[in-house]
Formats: C-alpha cells, sequence, structure tokens
C-alpha cells in the first residue's frame, strides 16, 4: 500500500506534585436512548441485505483498527434500490447513549439491536452540500497516505448556505470511488457554491465515534456511509453527477 | 516554586506499513517511547503521558 500516515495527539504533564483537572471532555450527548425507530417504518433486518466488503488495494474490509465491524460497514460496495427518504426522518432518529464512542463489541445486544432496526438500510435523501472535505488517514482506510485511499467528508442539509448544524455527514470511500472515475472534490465544492438541490443514495450508517460533532457540524450520528450515487436535477430529472 | 502544565501535541506521522498491520498501535508505542527515552534528558522535569491517542 505504501506510506501511512497518522496524526496523533499527545498529552504529557511536566512538574511535580499538581494534578491536571480536565483530561478528558466528553460532550454530554442528549439524544434520548431506546429503540430507533426505522427510518423508513421497516422492522429490523427482516429485508437487510448483507455487506459485502472485499477491500480496496490491499487494504481489507475491516481496515487496520478501530472499530473493525464498523469499519467493514463503511467499506461495503454492494448495490440496491434506494428509497426515497425525507431528510428530517434521518436527522429524528435516536441512537442508544451507551453506544456513543465505544466500538461495537462493548454494545449490549439491546443496542445492537436499537441501532440494526435503521442501520443498513437503502436511503437516498434529497438536500444541499453545505460542505465537503478530503479526510485525514484513518484505521477505515489503513491510514492511506494517498488521497486515494482517503474519504470526502461531505454535509448534507435541507437547506443551502453553510450551516452544518442541521446537516447529515455523507462520506464516499476509496472503493466507491474507484467505480466513479469521473466524481471530483472540486465538482462537490461547485455544487456547494452554487446550491444545487442534490439526491444522494447510499447505506445509512450509526457512526458512533463523534459525538463532539453534533451541533457543531453535523445534527445527527447517523450517516450515509458509502455515497453510493450522486444525483442532480436536470430537465425534470435525476442525472448522476 | 513547583510547576505543572498539560501540553497538547499534535504530530503528523508517515512511514511504511504491511495494509492490515494497526498503524496506530505501532506509532503510538513509537511516541511513547520516544517521550519517554528523551525525558531522560530533563531530570528537573516529571513529565506523565497521560493519552496518546489518534486524532
Amino acid at each position: 500500500m505504501g506510506v501511512k500516515r497518522l496524526f496523533l495527539g499527545v498529552v504529557a504533564i511536566a512538574g511535580v506534585a499538581l494534578l491536571a483537572e480536565r483530561w478528558v471532555n466528553l460532550p454530554a450527548v442528549t439524544q434520548s436512548g431506546g429503540a430507533a425507530e426505522g427510518v423508513g417504518g421497516s422492522s429490523e433486518d427482516s429485508h437487510r441485505q448483507p455487506p459485502v466488503s472485499p477491500g480496496f488495494e490491499g487494504c481489507p474490509p475491516d481496515g487496520d483498527g478501530g472499530d473493525r465491524t464498523l469499519n467493514r460497514l463503511k467499506n461495503r460496495v454492494d448495490s440496491t434500490e434506494w428509497a426515497p427518504t425525507p431528510i428530517a426522518n434521518v436527522l429524528s432518529l435516536t441512537w442508544p447513549p451507551y453506544a456513543v464512542r465505544r466500538t461495537r463489541d462493548e454494545w449490549s445486544r439491546a443496542d445492537r439491536r436499537a441501532v440494526a432496526r435503521s442501520e443498513g438500510l437503502p436511503i437516498a435523501i434529497e438536500g444541499y452540500f453545505v460542505g465537503a472535505k478530503t479526510e485525514g488517514p484513518e484505521a477505515t482506510n489503513c491510514h492511506g497516505a494517498e488521497s486515494k485511499f482517503r474519504d470526502w467528508h461531505l454535509w448534507l442539509a435541507a437547506t443551502p448556505g453553510k450551516d452544518r448544524r442541521r446537516s447529515i455527514v455523507v462520506e464516499t470511500t476509496p472503493a466507491i470511488r474507484a467505480q466513479h472515475a469521473d466524481w471530483s472534490i472540486n465538482d462537490i465544492h461547485r455544487l456547494v457554491r452554487d446550491s444545487t438541490l442534490v439526491r444522494v443514495s447510499g447505506w445509512l450508517l450509526f457512526d458512533q465515534e463523534h459525538p463532539e460533532q453534533l451541533g457543531k457540524t453535523r445534527g445527527t450520528l447517523w450517516e450515509i456511509h458509502p455515497v453510493m450515487k450522486v444525483e442532480v436535477l436536470r430537465d425534470g430529472r435525476w442525472n448522476p453527477i | 516554586m513547583k510547576k505543572a502544565i498539560s501540553i497538547t501535541v499534535t504530530l503528523w506521522i508517515e512511514g511504511e506499513d504491511e495494509p492490515a498491520h494497526d498503524f496506530a498501535k505501532s506509532t503510538s508505542d513509537a511516541v511513547r517511547d520516544m517521550i519517554q527515552t528523551a525525558a531522560a534528558k530533563y531530570p528537573g522535569l516529571a513529565v506523565t503521558i497521560r493519552s496518546i491517542k489518534e486524532k
């Protein structure tokens, strides 16, 4: 695979007697617990398609560390029919508080069941991109340093602009982008700039790892990940970008 | 007087590695070792690593 890269944060204390007061600043997660309602009103797992995750250019489907089960879901490549879903339905989904910032092998059976009610649903959401950036190296993609190993982190909102507080994070992955050589991050930036209505299709996924972004740069921990299709409305019809 | 400080450092680390090998663990271990080794050069400072984690 070649070069891997990593950002490491190091916290050290110099001195002798005094202890730091705060080492961890975990934000409170305010979402209510309990079972999430399936976004499409469906019952859990009854028609769920098993994910196909073959890996990408030597990187195995479960990455090189972190939450291996989550990585496998993020790296899926299978497709299906995408169910039109209002953005508000995704924003209103809840999640079990204990699942946040914990790897899936630590989750209780009840938490798994609650998340599974919506996770893995094939959905299509209309909205506006309100931001886009190339992610840094991460365990899901084996910390690959080249841009082809990075996710694109896109923010989709009900209204155009720059406000991401009520947005949904939708991410393109290396394996899917390899199937769409014509996708470019500059094109996404253009869609942001021009406030173009888009329809994004892909797999609904619960990413428990970024609660600190809630209310700042995302409105929910539910994502479309991976993004399988991006369309724009042209002449009254949806066309792939 | 005794003094103390909490310092956050952000490192960018690159290297060759096998795709499936846990890069976060091996680099975290390396950074821990670097700090502990270098701390010996400063006997007047007691350095305690509280956490090393991927950003």
